[in-house]
């Protein structure tokens, strides 16, 4: 059920959904972004150490291959150790077989060669720049090789072993890295050493081969910190940078290999630059659509309203439409009826009516059905019926009655609406119905078990012509005769396979009336109806009004103003309430109270000598039993007599009043008139048990 | 309507059989004359077999027991059955009569 509520808090309400759906996106993009960044970060990682790895590698074989070259010629020069000057001649050809080795020599301990002198190092290369190769015996005070690091480290070494890097004065002028291999004598002493020296330049072109991101860079630098290989010089350090290193296997030397994270994080910061995109694109959408849906909810909401408001209208017009109905008990003032009608609207309102009344002893009723349904029949049909109301108050001639409707409704009728309606007037004491047919569907007379649609041409429906004229016709019911009026809801109740109700279902379910009561007459009906739609909807207005005559006979007794005649009384009503089944606890006192009043007519209404006559007639209705004692007697109201004084002592007592005490007492209503020479003294008892 | 009196020492005792409408009221008139002589001894009113009074029969009971007063005598009601007592109620005669089971 929508409520009245204000926009503003409307769009609150979709809003604040809105933001907690974004909101929540939002979270999402920054949880994701979080783990690729993550993700960057590990493959980046990996690539780093297959690289290193891969680098490492390749440097060892470079430096591998210039170690095999030398420990090709240890053999050879200690082969040759007898001749001094050969020495020169391998450390040619250690050069020469080798385009990496810049230069080779061969140095020998102190005074090895007596006649080479203290220091003799024999050692072929290139000069920087130059393309010959130079010979020269370095050994010398000025280069006392015998107390270098290299020379007294290599000579300890059980196999070949590289230097750290050097700066090289003496032959290569240039950073250095050299290879040492032990020359022994036959004795296995280490009595020189093979020095291979090769340019950091040989291994700085693979390090700075190494480029793993655009802007990532490889140095290279001995294990106690010095730089060999640094950052090229069009490096700029700037920005957060993630360092991978890798030791050189056996060489002193660490590679590490430094990526800034604007490089590792590049491809993620393209793809997030997009996705923000989307996710902002997203969000626009978002918010225009939710806009738009606001807008139109906001319109539906308030049309939703409207119509809440349109069903409480018609919700009370439905009321008033029902209020219309006659009331349930009808007020008669015995069994001689039997009447009950029943709608259903197909929609809020109908367009059906029904209506009945007693006034002077008559029955005065119609129905009738409004062209077209909804409201604009429900208003005309309760003019129409108020119309009945007030046009039959005070004529009972349905003919006149229905002449006056008609021209009522005829005279204004701008939207052309039509009525039919059945309008008739039963006459209780004779069961003579008076009716007028415009247009309606003829009702279903059922007379001893048989029943017929009556036979009489309908006239004009009412609102056509204003001067239209109309006829009565007459029936005469007797009792235990049913008339059963209904609108065309009834038989044009439609099932499913689209077939019609009929009038003949109508009249056959008719005649299937026995002793029924209206009541129960219109539930068979509606049953009937019920069974052959089953599950289609009704379409239709569907009124149904059933009237039975049912006179019961009153109970009249005639006594002559003689005492004796009381012992009649007694009999007469245990008859009475045998025959309509009342409560015989009741019996008594109404014995008691009848033979009060009736005593005191016979001892009192006439004079002494003269004969006269008290009628009691009783009878019974739903709720209350009916008495009513005449007599032609002189005028004489009991109920003004003095009525005894009960709440005096005794004595002071006058004995008399007594009776007409006790009948106040027992009946709920005493009331008396004199009408047409009579005496009437009207009593009513409600069925139930005294207390 | 049949009244049975019997007298027993200085009490009389009067059988009411029968209903006490008013024609049975106008028919008892001199059959209660012995009661309303002997209202100075002790009455008693058998109305075990009285289904009914009317206010007729009422006025009987009435004169019974204004005679008996004003003879220093004493009256009983004996048996009064449910319908007749419902009577006595409404003319809130009840407490006036001396009525015993």
């Amino acid at each position: 059920m929508p409520y009245p509520i204000s926009k503003y808090q409307f769009a609150k309400k979709e809003l604040l959904k809105m933001f907690i759906a974004i909101f929540v996106l939002a979270l999402v993009s920054v949880a994701y972004y979080f783990y690729i960044r993550r993700e960057a970060l590990h493959t980046a990682e990996r690539r780093a150490e297959l690289t290193l790895q891969n680098t490492e590698r390749t440097i060892h074989i470079r430096m591998g291959k210039i170690e095999t070259t030398v420990n090709a010629m240890g053999p050879m020069a200690e082969y040759a150790l007898d001749d001094p000057d050969a020495m020169y001649d391998i450390a040619r050809h250690t050069v020469e077989s080798s385009s990496r080795i810049m230069g080779a020599g061969i140095a020998f301990i102190a005074d090895y060669y007596p006649e080479k002198g203290h220091w003799f190092e024999t050692y072929v290369g290139y000069h920087k720049g130059g393309d010959t190769l130079v010979t020269e015996q370095l050994g010398s005070a000025k280069h006392d090789y015998l107390n270098m690091d290299w020379f007294q480290k290599g000579l300890a070494s059980e196999k070949g072993s590289w230097t750290d890097p050097y700066y090289d004065n003496a032959g290569g002028k240039d950073y250095m890295i050299s290879y040492c291999l032990p020359i022994r004598d036959t004795s296995g002493e280490a009595v020189g050493l093979i020095i291979a020296d090769i340019t950091l330049d040989t291994l700085s072109s693979i390090v700075r081969s190494v480029k793993l991101y655009p802007h990532s860079y490889c140095t290279l630098a001995t294990n106690d910190g010095t730089v060999l290989v640094g950052p090229p010089a069009s490096q700029k350090s700037k920005g957060k940078t993630h360092a991978f290193s890798e030791r050189i296997d056996g060489k002193n030397m660490t590679l590490t290999l430094v990526v800034p994270e604007s490089d590792m994080y590049r491809r993620l910061r393209r793809s997030s630059l997009f996705f923000a995109l989307v996710a902002l694109t997203g969000i626009f959408t978002v918010f225009f659509i939710s806009y738009r849906s606001i807008q139109n909810l906001w319109q539906l909401n308030e049309v939703r309203i409207k119509e809440q408001h349109i069903e409480d209208e018609l919700t009370i017009a439905r009321n008033i439409q029902q209020s219309l109905l006659p009331s349930e008990k009808l007020s008669v003032p015995s069994n001689t009826l039997d009447i009950k009608g029943l709608q259903i609207s197909a929609k809020f309102v109908g367009g059906d009516l029904y209506d009945y009344y007693i006034r002077d002893n008559k029955l005065l009723f119609c129905i009738g059905d409004v062209s077209g349904k909804g409201v604009p029949a429900a208003l005309l049909m309760a003019i129409a019926h108020s119309l009945f109301r007030t046009l039959s108050a005070h004529d009972d001639r349905p003919e006149s009655i229905m002449q006056a409707l008609n021209a009522s409704i005829s005279d204004n009728n701008p939207d052309i609406m039509f009525i039919t309606l059945f309008l008739g007037v039963m006459d209780l004491s004779t069961g003579i119905v008076r009716y007028c047919n415009a247009g309606h569907n003829p009702p279903i007379i059922i007379k001893d078990g048989r029943a017929e649609y009556l036979g009489t041409e309908p006239s004009l429906l009412l609102g056509v012509d204003v001067e239209a004229e109309y006829t009565a016709n007459e029936l005469a019911l007797s009792p235990g005769d049913t008339i059963f009026l209904y609108t065309d809801g009834l038989t044009e109740a439609e099932n499913a396979q689209k077939e019609l109700f009929g009038e003949q279902r109508a009249l056959e379910t008719a005649s299937q009336y026995g002793t029924q009561t209206a009541e129960e007459q219109i539930e068979q009906m509606q049953q009937a109806v019920h069974v052959f739609v089953n599950q289609a909807e009704q379409s239709d207005d569907l009124t149904l009004l059933i009237v039975r005559y049912n006179p019961v006979e009153d109970f009249t007794l005639t006594l002559t103003n003689n005492i004796d005649e009381l012992s009649r009384l007694e009999p007469f009503l245990e008859k009475f309430f045998d025959q309509n089944s009342l409560d015989l606890a009741l019996l008594s006192s109404v014995d008691l109270a009848l033979e009060e009043a009736l005593a005191n007519v016979i001892m009192y209404a006439y004079p002494e000598d003269e004969k006269g006559e008290v009628t009691l007639t009783a009878n019974v209705a739903d709720n209350a039993i009916f008495m009513e004692i005449r007599d032609k007697g002189m005028p004489f109201n009991p109920l003004e007599q003095q009525e005894a004084n009960l709440d005096v002592p005794l004595k002071e007592r006058q004995i008399g009043g007594l009776g007409i005490h006790l009948i106040k007492e027992i009946m709920d209503e005493v009331a008396y008139t004199y009408e047409n020479g009579h005496n009437v003294l009207q009593m009513q008892l409600y069925r139930k048990p005294l207390p | 309507m049949d009244i049975t009196i019997i007298e027993e020492g200085n009490t009389i005792n009067a059988v009411f059989d029968g209903r006490l409408d008013t024609v049975a009221a106008q028919q008892i008139t001199e059959t209660v004359e012995p009661l309303l002589q002997n209202a100075g001894r002790t009455i008693i009113l058998d109305c075990e077999k009285m289904p009914f009074i009317s206010s007729s029969g009422l006025r009987i009971f009435l004169k019974i027991r204004k005679e008996v007063e004003a003879k220093g005598g004493n009256m009983q009601l004996r048996k009064v059955c449910p319908e007749v007592r419902q009577v006595f109620k409404m003319t809130k005669l009840e407490d006036v009569f001396d009525i015993i089971e």
